[in-house]
Order: C-alpha cells, then sequence, then structure tokens
C-alpha cells in the first residue's frame, strides 16, 4: 500500500543544496515525487508535488504544515469507504492548497489520486519536452 | 551493448578531459575531475562545493541507456559533497538527469538522489537516505528508459530509487560522471560504462550442432555471414543460442522441463534469424530475432507445452529473447562483436549448466569482432531428458530484409511427452524427422468388425514428419 502525501516543493534550484524537492526530503525518509516541469520559467510548474514515501518513518511529518497526509488506503477503496476523518483532511488540504478535486465525483481513492497528479501536471504553461542540442 | 567503457585511467593529477580527449565538462562547469593518486580512477579536486559534471562524447544510439560506475568513498564526505553518474546530458547547458550519493552533515550519513537539472536549475525527483562504508566499492547505475529514470546499486535488479518520470529531458545525450565538493583523494570513481542495454545479432551464417546425444543444444551466431560454430558431445543439455553481429546478443532460454531452444538473432539493418534443425528428435528450437531501430519480438515456438511466448522490447539495432511465463527461465548465451566486424567460425566454450547432471554446454562464439558467448543463470536449467538428438542439429540463420522490424520464428516446436522437438519450416531441404509405411494389407487379408460396413482393402500408409 502507497503512503502518499501532498508535500510543498522547497528550493529555489540551484544546483549547490537549492535543488527544487519536496518538504518531505528535510527527513530521512524514501521519497519518490514527480515536479512536473514550466520549460518556459524552468521551475515547477506548481508549489506542490505528490510525494510516495516507500521507508523512513512519516510520524515525523505531523505538525508540519508543509505536508499533508492523504488516505492509507488502497488504490481501489471505493471513495465512501475512506475513514471519515482522513477523507476530510485531505478535502481540508486540497481546498487549502486550491487544488480543484471532486472528491465525491471521484469512484475511488486511486482515481482521486490520479485526478490530484493530473492538476500538478497542470500550470499556467503546458509543459513540453526540453530538447537538447547536440 | 556497451557503447562506452572507460577504465578511467591516466596519469595522476591530469584533468580527466586531459586524461582522454572524448570526455569533456557541461558548459560552465568549473569543478573538476582528475586523475585520481592510483592513475585508475579519477576523483574530485579540493574545489569547493562546486559540482563537476563530465559528459563523454560517445553518442547513445537511442535515448534508452545506462550509465554506471564503481565508486568507491575513502574517508568521510563533507556535507554537500556528492559523486555519481549523468545521462541524457546536454552539449550546450547544464542539463542532464543525475544518480548520485550526497552527504550530509554527519559522515558517513547522507542519501542517495536522483535529480533532474535543466538549464543549470535542480530538483531532486527521488531520494532515500543512506550511508556508505568508507572503502566500500558500489557500483552506480542509473537507468534510463523513455519517461523511467532508476537508480541501480551494485547490479540489483531492483531499483533502489524509481522510476521517476523523466519525460522532462528526453534527447539520448551523452553519458558522464560527476563529482561534487569532495576533497581530493576521498573518493574514487572507476569502470564507467555506458550501455544501450541492447543486444544486437548476426545474419547469413549458420550453426551446426554435431553429435548431440540425448541432449538438446545450441544455436550459435553467425555474424556477417561467416561464422559458424559447432559443439558436440553435448548430454542432456538445455541451451541456446545467440548469435553477434553488431554488438552483442543475448538469449533467454527457458528451463522448460525437457526441452530445449532458441536461436537468437539481428543486427543492426538487419532483422532475422530462422532456425530450422532438421534431423532433430524431441529437440526444439525457436528462432528469434529483432529488429534495427525498433522494438523486438521474441516469439516462443507455437505448440510448445509449458513455454509462454514473450515480446521482448530491444531497441535500435538490437535482439533480446527473453521468453516469460516460464517457470526457471535462465538467461543464456551472449555475444557481442564490435560493430561492422566478422565473427568467425572459431571458438566454442563449453560452459557447464548447474542442475544438470550430465553436465551441458552452450557454444560460444568468439572470434576477431569480440563476440563472445557467456551463458549464465543457467542453474535452473533442466536437462532434455529424453531428447535424443539423432545426427545433426543444424541451425542456420538468414537474414531477411533489412528494416523488417519483426522477428522470424521457424519452426513449430511440439511437446512429444518430456522432450520438445522442432518441426521444420515447409520447404525444400529439410530431411524428415520420421517416417512410418504401414503396406497394404492382402486382399481378403483384414478383418471388419461387427456392425461395421465395409471390408474394402485399407490403402498403405506412408507418412513423413517433418
Amino acid at each position: 500500500m502507497k503512503t502518499l502525501f501532498i508535500a510543498t516543493i522547497i528550493g529555489d534550484g540551484t544546483d549547490a543544496g537549492g535543488d527544487f524537492r519536496p518538504a518531505t526530503s528535510d527527513y530521512p525518509v524514501g521519497a519518490i515525487a514527480e515536479i512536473p516541469w514550466d520549460d518556459a520559467a524552468n521551475r515547477p510548474l506548481n508549489t506542490w508535488t505528490v510525494v510516495e514515501i516507500s521507508s523512513g518513518d512519516t510520524a515525523a511529518f505531523a505538525g508540519d504544515a508543509r505536508i499533508d497526509a492523504l488516505p492509507v488506503c488502497a488504490l481501489e477503496t471505493p471513495v465512501a469507504q475512506i475513514d471519515p476523518a482522513q477523507l476530510a483532511g485531505m478535502r481540508a488540504a486540497l481546498a487549502r492548497r486550491g487544488i480543484g478535486v471532486a472528491l465525491d465525483s471521484e469512484p475511488t481513492f486511486g482515481s482521486i489520486v490520479a485526478a490530484i497528479k493530473r492538476r500538478a501536471g497542470e500550470g499556467s504553461v503546458t509543459p513540453t519536452k526540453v530538447q537538447l542540442t547536440l | 551493448m556497451e557503447f562506452l567503457r572507460d577504465p578511467l585511467n591516466g596519469t595522476p593529477g591530469d584533468d580527466l578531459t586531459a586524461a582522454n580527449g572524448a570526455w569533456v565538462r557541461q558548459p560552465g562547469i568549473t569543478g573538476a575531475l582528475i586523475i585520481a593518486p592510483d592513475g585508475e580512477s579519477v576523483c574530485t579536486t579540493a574545489t569547493t562545493n562546486t559540482a563537476a559534471y563530465y559528459r563523454s562524447d560517445a553518442v547513445p544510439p537511442s535515448p534508452d541507456y545506462s550509465v554506471s560506475a564503481d565508486v568507491t568513498i575513502l574517508d568521510a564526505m563533507v556535507n554537500a559533497s556528492a559523486v555519481g553518474v549523468i545521462g541524457r546530458a546536454s552539449s550546450s547547458a547544464i542539463t542532464h538527469y543525475q544518480v548520485r550519493f550526497a552527504a550530509s552533515v554527519t559522515a558517513p550519513n547522507g542519501a542517495w538522489q536522483l535529480r533532474r537539472i535543466v538549464n543549470n536549475v535542480a530538483s531532486t525527483l527521488a531520494s532515500i537516505a543512506g550511508t556508505y562504508v568508507a572503502g566500500q566499492t558500489i557500483n552506480v547505475k542509473m537507468v534510463m528508459s523513455g519517461n523511467a529514470i532508476s537508480l541501480y546499486l551494485d547490479n540489483s535488479p531492483t531499483p533502489l530509487l524509481g522510476p521517476v518520470n523523466g519525460s522532462t529531458i528526453v534527447a539520448a545525450g551523452f553519458p558522464g560522471l560527476l563529482g561534487s565538493n569532495v576533497t581530493g583523494t576521498r573518493v574514487r570513481i572507476d569502470n564507467f560504462v555506458a550501455d544501450d542495454g541492447q543486444v544486437a545479432s548476426g545474419a547469413d551464417g549458420a550453426a551446426v550442432v554435431t553429435g548431440v546425444a540425448s541432449g538438446a543444444q545450441v544455436g550459435i551466431a553467425a555474424a556477417s555471414g561467416t561464422a559458424a560454430t559447432a559443439v558436440a558431445g553435448v548430454a542432456a543439455a538445455v541451451v541456446t543460442g545467440s548469435s553477434a553481429g553488431h554488438g552483442s546478443a543475448v538469449a533467454a532460454a527457458p528451463a522448460i522441463s525437457a526441452s530445449a531452444l532458441v536461436g537468437a538473432a539481428s543486427a543492426a539493418g538487419v532483422v532475422a534469424a530462422m532456425a530450422k534443425p532438421s534431423g532433430v528428435a524431441a529437440v526444439a528450437q525457436v528462432g528469434v530475432a529483432a529488429a534495427a531501430g525498433g522494438s523486438a519480438s521474441v516469439a516462443s515456438p507455437a505448440g510448445v507445452v509449458a513455454v509462454a511466448s514473450a515480446t521482448q522490447p530491444a531497441a535500435r539495432g538490437a535482439a533480446s529473447a527473453a521468453p516469460l511465463g516460464v517457470g526457471s527461465a535462465a538467461v543464456v548465451g551472449q555475444a557481442g562483436a564490435a560493430a561492422g566486424t566478422t565473427v568467425p567460425a572459431t571458438a566454442i566454450v563449453g560452459v557447464g549448466i548447474g542442475a544438470v547432471a550430465s553436465v551441458a554446454s552452450v557454444g560460444a562464439v568468439a572470434g576477431a569482432g569480440g563476440a563472445t558467448c557467456t551463458p549464465a543463470g543457467v542453474g535452473a536449467a533442466t536437462s532434455v531428458r529424453d531428447a535424443i538428438a539423432t545426427g545433426t542439429i543444424r541451425i542456420p540463420a538468414t537474414a531477411a530484409p533489412p528494416g523488417v522490424a519483426a522477428f522470424a520464428l521457424i519452426g513449430a516446436a511440439v511437446a512429444v511427452e518430456h522432450g520438445l522437438f522442432a518441426r521444420a519450416p515447409a520447404g525444400a531441404g529439410y530431411m524428415p524427422r520420421r517416417s512410418e509405411y504401414q503396406a497394404r494389407p492382402a486382399q481378403g487379408g483384414h478383418q471388419v468388425r461387427p456392425g461395421q460396413a465395409g471390408g474394402a482393402r485399407p490403402a498403405a500408409i506412408q507418412k513423413a514428419y517433418r
């Protein structure tokens, strides 16, 4: 079961220690996050990202306002069966971050996560590929 | 297929670009990688907190390739120092993907990271806490496959990190190395390898296996219409053939219970292989091939019991055969030759196959082109118990017209109790595997069963099984 969080992207992109990265990087955990890119601005499209934590103790995230926990349940879990408190927490986090996902119209937790990730990839500028000059 | 291997040797103190002109810094990079005091690896200079990103001028055949190096941390790394490899590196900007170990404040702690640098703006896409052991060498590999970027350590089959989304940088770029803020001799980077992970094999050749006794064995390679190999005296083996043309070939043979297998072939611009066993009893054989610049398919023999067909991605001039769904598949046969070289019919390297009581061998081609065949992981192979090869197995390979992105599969295999045999393709030139002839009964000498009409005299029966 995936442990998912929405985390603020921190850093300024400078190579020497200023990487754009999810706030979870401040903790000794294993984390994978997509950071959709705005090519024109050469910076992340959004100020937040979805993070999958693969290892480490996430208890330390508690109280860190930059990190919001998503419900801990299987992706195929119907929305109606998600723990009400966790669902409410997710609803509040999405609202606070301005992430417009209609939770009640999604059938499962997985579809909610997919919708959030889609929103993460939607910015003012459509992501394009970086074509290198060789 | 490796397209770059550099032991990173040179005169101690020389910049890597001086030691090997194939290396250049990414634009704007001031940090340096120099030949280490041992003369057999590189290290960084003591430049404070300055990244050293070096790329090779070796052009990958596609954006899908791996970059690896052996990294040894000899002494405590200072905070924010890092060492690793890079890929898809631009020649005109500080743009690339990289995997690295980055030290934290307290040695030996730190983190493995998978990063993206776009026009000198860095993002950490994945990270996991880690530690290092002074003096311990770790093989660090970044695998780039389409939009999937992953970090592997010490040839683990599973990634430590990733895959992460690598859709931002899609051009092949170049492979390279990185070091950052690592004081002088505290790290070593050695044995740099860039590999497109693909295989290629030859055509227009033939493999001949003779004298096989109760076993199956071995398709072997041919490059540029030359190579031919022979293996004799194989007993109870399950095996594989592979071939080499431009680069290497890998053929995965399924450890099919009581069966044998496999020819693999393909070369850049050339696609197909044909394999036609003949005069073989209870031996299965399959031809496999891949296309240049596209994907390859592996076809398992039709009708082979307990063998699942597989499709295997292979890019650009590569072939790879890895039958799936086989309970205990083993990788077998590996060959490599420098592009454009010819692999003559020369050496054969017998390789023991574990778990095969009677021992088996695998043919290998080794020639001027450097092709080798090094079967590995055959431990799970099972013997071809009932496979009986009578006479000679001939496995000629021929090339289909270039540009045909497909595979050739010749020979439908059929299960025969514990064994398999290959049905020869249609066409002339193949001896019947078995012939049956039943003389026509004499007139009036046959019996008519009760209730059965007739009484006509049956015809003679003659069948030739291919």
